[in-house]
């Protein structure tokens, strides 16, 4: 777990590309602090590893997670490879005998991994801001010190891209949203928020998939369905599509 | 009248060395209409524990071992069935499966034989009340030992 | 097939869990005991995916409609077939009408009823089990209520042994006998349950004296506790700096520390990713023991090493291995 800053190239290009190795915020950053992390792995008991990418939040991180994930699942011994926002969580179908070199594998791996290049479809997202499915957009007015049309404006802008799915059965952690919307989590989660609650959490925005708690500042609705369960693949969106929300309407 | 049964030596070999483990000295295993009795012997000259030489003996009498166990006299005697251990009282449980005086009817559960991880029911087959417990709780017993003394209600 | 009397029971139908969804954010569900759940399929013969009801809320009743071989595992909990005893761990016979009465427990809090061949449910993504948020697997995708009638795959093909030895049926030592629970220093009360842990990525960013806590002191089971996590209370944890993760992947047992210092076991219905802090994780081999631990008891860590919990895993199989072998030898019909 020695925190070190790797150097990594991509593996099918032309040019060597080098992590920035300072605390350059973008405007993809997703968090206002840490934006930069150090390479970690670790266990979660005997049950999965963790791989913590190094370096800023950003999207050649998240493409270099995607081919990871791809390399790792066919491993011996892997149940599954699930991606998260610039890290992979590895679980077991057994146990590894020795998890050090299983590190040390991931180590390797993800310094030969290029960036996956997704054909991701992009997917236009009605929303109906505010009303009766947005009761916190004044909350984020208010926090902002923006107006309700400058919040809806700034929040349909972006095409933001899906990093990872997680949370809930066909939730997207969506990576793009204007740092000048962010307002923090709210102090009581709302509890039954319907599916389809579009919220903005801290830095990130995201929409429900199906009834639940959140913490999130809910500003909007929309009606598309993220999850089947009778299909073979389940969600909707997969890591790599793109979604650009669409003012349906701004209910006062 | 003995019946022809077929018996895979493999799984007496298997079924003998889980007896070996947990120290039983013989199984009987009755179906209606046969009877499969192991008995553990040790080996002559076998020195020291670790030496698992068991000679095992199959004894296959058809029906006659069901006859005995069902021929009783007078005050009811509640007989082990297989060998094990007799428990008065579950082991997830402080107070015992019956006492004396208690009445108990056919199918009732009066103890149990605990056979490794297993847990067998010592069932009572006739009416009656309890007299006595025969064995203590925990002691190892082997098939016909009596366990409960019942007699029999009026 | 069974009709539920009971209403309000918050039962669900579980299997092992539901595997390889994560990457949906579908996490496996499941039953909170699987140690209880395999004993009660392995009693009856069930394939080892076979679906059971988990009770966590007493008293639970139903009628059977039909003759019906079931397994009562898990917690104690005085059941009564129509007027007479079940004992625990304990398989039986039931016969068409008659109502089984699964009282309070004394100790444990989680009970499970398996039926011959399993529940009969539809398998959706792979497992019976239910998904509560996003409402589906099990039973509709939701909790048991009164009138529910479900269905029971039996054992085609199977002999009913009706003989005096299986009328009264049979069970195994609970598991707590061959799997003694893990000890702690200082040694644990009474009613405190002992469970090992495995130190996570964030477990260096606690202050020492928090540290020290974790592990000493006992962590009492709030009300607030279910089949998402347990929130316990005790001493306040403090990191050393302020975290926070970018949200990663968890599986059950991950303990996170919120803002409030105050850890969270997240259990099988957890979300499946999460960006609080993990100060360890509960070994898989302890979570059937985490599965009893009563609301208001106390959970007690102990600090374990990663060849002690896989050695741990391989003592739960070969427990369910050995149970497997003396059920084929006690009652050859059921393997």
């Amino acid at each position: 777990m020695t925190p070190t800053v790797e150097h990594a190239s991509i593996a099918h290009g032309d040019v060597v590309e080098r992590l920035r190795p300072d605390s350059q915020r973008t405007v993809l950053a997703m968090k206002q602090d840490e934006s930069e992390q150090a390479l970690c792995i670790s266990m979660l008991g005997t049950t999965a590893m963790l791989f913590e990418a190094p370096g800023a939040l950003d999207l050649h991180a998240q493409r270099r997670i995607w081919t990871l994930a791809r390399e790792v699942e066919s491993w011996p011994g892997v149940r599954e490879a699930v991606p998260g926002v610039t890290n992979l969580m590895v679980t077991f179908s057994t146990p590894p005998a020795d998890p050090d070199s299983l590190g040390a594998a991931l180590r390797d791996a993800w310094a030969a991994a290029g960036e996956l290049q997704i054909e991701g479809r992009v997917v236009d997202l009605p929303v109906e801001y505010g009303g009766e499915f947005g009761p916190h957009l004044q909350d984020v007015v208010n926090h902002t010190g923006l107006s309700i049309d400058e919040v809806v404006q700034l929040h349909c802008a972006p095409l933001y891209t899906v990093y990872a799915l997680g949370s809930h059965p066909g939730y997207c952690y969506l990576g793009g949203m204007d740092p000048r919307i962010a307002t923090p989590r709210r102090k009581v989660p709302v509890l039954g928020l319907p599916g389809g609650a579009v919220s903005i959490g801290g830095v990130q925005t995201g929409v429900s998939a199906s009834t639940g708690p959140s913490g999130w500042n809910t500003i909007g609705h929309t009606s598309m369905s993220f999850f089947d369960p009778t299909r073979d693949n389940p969600a909707t969106l997969a890591p790599g599509d793109m979604i650009r929300f669409r003012v349906e309407r701004i209910v006062p | 009248m003995t019946q022809k049964i077929e018996v895979d030596i493999g799984e007496l070999r298997q079924i003998t060395s889980w007896l070996a483990e947990v120290d039983i000295e013989f199984i009987e295993i009755s179906k209606p209409g046969a009877t499969v009795r192991l008995t553990m012997e040790q080996a002559p000259g076998s020195a020291g524990a670790d030496a698992p030489a068991q000679a095992v003996s199959a004894v296959v009498p058809g029906g006659l071992a069901r006859a005995a166990e069902t021929t009783q006299t007078h005050a009811a005697s509640i007989t082990a069935k297989s060998a094990g251990i007799f428990l008065s009282t579950h082991p997830a449980r402080s107070t015992p499966l019956v006492s004396a005086g208690d009445h108990v009817k056919p199918g009732d559960i009066v103890g149990l034989l605990q056979i490794a991880q297993l847990c067998v029911p010592v069932v009572a087959s006739a009416d009656g009340v309890v007299m006595r417990l025969c064995v203590t709780h925990g002691t190892t017993v082997g098939y016909g030992t009596p366990l409960l003394e019942l007699s029999p209600s009026a | 097939m069974i009709e539920i009397l009971s209403s309000s029971a918050l039962a669900t139908v579980q299997d092992q869990g539901r595997e390889g969804y994560l990457r949906y954010g579908v996490g496996t569900a499941g039953a909170m005991d699987r140690l209880a759940l395999a004993v009660g399929n392995l009693l009856l013969g069930n394939p080892d995916d076979a679906a059971g009801i988990e009770i966590p809320m007493f008293p639970f009743r139903i009628r059977f409609l039909e003759d019906l071989s079931f397994a009562i595992t898990g917690a104690d909990c005085s059941a009564r077939l129509g007027d007479r005893p079940v004992l625990p761990w304990w398989t039986v016979q039931a016969k068409q009408g008659d109502v089984l009465t699964i009282g309070v427990p004394t100790r444990g809090t989680r009970c499970y009823l398996s039926l011959a061949g399993g529940v009969d449910v539809p398998v959706v993504l792979g497992s019976r089990s239910t998904q509560l948020r996003g409402q589906f697997g099990g039973y509709n995708g939701r909790q048991l209520q009164k009138g529910d009638v479900v269905k029971a795959v039996g054992l085609a093909g199977r002999i009913v042994q009706q003989d005096a030895v299986l009328a009264a049926g049979f069970g195994t030592v609970p598991p707590e006998y061959s799997l003694p629970a893990p000890l702690s220093l200082p040694a644990a009360d009474a009613g405190e349950t002992v469970v090992r842990v495995l130190p996570a990525a964030e477990y260096d960013c606690y202050k020492p004296e928090s540290l020290e806590a974790f592990w000493r002191d006992g962590w009492k089971v709030t009300p607030q506790s279910d089949r998402y996590g347990y929130r316990l209370a005790g001493p306040i944890l403090v990191a050393t700096h302020s975290i926070e993760k970018r949200s990663h992947g968890i599986v059950p047992g991950v303990i996170q520390v919120p803002h409030s210092g105050q850890p969270i076991i997240q259990l099988r219905d957890a979300q499946p990713s999460g960006g609080y802090p993990k100060i360890g994780t509960v070994i898989e081999a302890d979570l059937w023991r985490l599965a009893q631990a009563r609301i208001g008891t106390k959970i007690r860590f102990v600090q374990t090493t990663y060849a002690e919990a896989v050695t741990a895993l391989e003592e739960l199989d070969s427990y369910l291995v050995r149970v497997r072998n003396l059920v084929a030898l006690f009652c050859p019909s059921r393997h």
